[in-house]
């Protein structure tokens, strides 16, 4: 058994998946926002997998600065969401889905 | 790679999997935090394990802040409203999606390159110095603006809290 390129790009698909699950399973947007690191994570891996089995000899370690990237972005949109939430006395708005939505015509 | 450090690469690999499902699934608090540190620590690993210091260790810092700032939201009071089809169908795609990447690295054409880590070390601070701040700063600094303003619109609605919440003399 030997870790290959092959190998780690399952796992990060695994992790990307998971984040994707996170977003679409969580009904609050804010509950949602944690699926972003999760993913995220993910993508690094791939970067990170990239640049060990498969990098040129031009940049060697292009695909592990991708890595940082995508971590650092990751953090910045969580940091945000949190920023925008609406304040503590106001009611938390479920995710507009298509569901949500035609429930409220329904009602006007 | 050796056996002994597949397997380590393996086992971390499923911690960062179970981490990120206890992510998805378990309710906010205790649980999700745990999840988050299990993530961190796992994802970590595994950049280490494939001589990715610098990024293991960039990876531990956001993820545990992430998992700092997530746990703990929405706070449990705010009930979660029930999820219908829809969920099941999100539920589904991330699915599909997972087996389509898993497809796309089963089948696509890999090639094998050469990778010296042994020009970096493991911890490459100095290469990813080079890169980040030399060939890639525009992206750098990019990266740098977008934190920064995360960190401002966090900390204007962090005063915000504090001058409403303020108790008068």
């Amino acid at each position: 058994m030997s870790v290959t390129l092959v190998g780690v790009l399952f796992v990060s698909a695994g992790l990307v998946a998971t984040g994707v699950l996170a977003a679409a399973w969580r009904r609050n947007a804010l509950a949602a926002l944690a699926g972003v690191p999760v993913a995220a994570a993910g993508a690094a891996l791939a970067s990170v997998g990239v640049a060990r089995f498969g990098s040129s000899v031009r940049e060697p370690a292009a695909g592990q600065e991708a890595a940082i990237f995508v971590l650092l972005v990751a953090l910045g949109l969580v940091v945000l969401g949190i920023a925008a939430r609406p304040p503590r006395g106001a009611p938390e708005r479920p995710a507009e889905t298509p569901a949500v939505r035609a429930r409220g015509r329904r009602r006007r | 790679m050796d056996v002994l450090t597949s397997v380590l690469f393996y086992a971390l690999a499923a911690l960062a999997l179970i981490g990120g499902l206890g992510v998805a699934v378990l309710p906010t608090g205790s649980p999700r935090a745990l999840s988050f540190l299990l993530l961190a620590a796992g994802a970590a690993g595994t950049y280490a394990v494939l001589d990715a210091g610098f990024v293991a260790a960039l990876a531990l810092l956001v993820l545990v802040a992430c998992g700092l700032l997530l746990a703990p939201l929405p706070a449990r009071e705010t009930s979660e409203p029930r999820g219908g089809p829809w969920q099941q169908v999100g539920a589904l795609a991330a699915a599909g999606l997972f087996a389509l990447l898993a497809y796309a690295a089963y089948r696509g054409g890999l090639f094998e390159g050469t990778y010296a880590s042994g020009d970096f070390g493991i911890f490459n601070a100095a290469a990813m110095g080079s890169l980040l701040l030399g060939r890639d700063a525009l992206a750098t600094e990019a990266a740098g603006a977008l934190l920064l303003l995360a960190l401002v619109g966090g900390g204007a609605r962090w005063a915000g809290w504090a001058a409403r919440t303020r108790r008068p003399r």
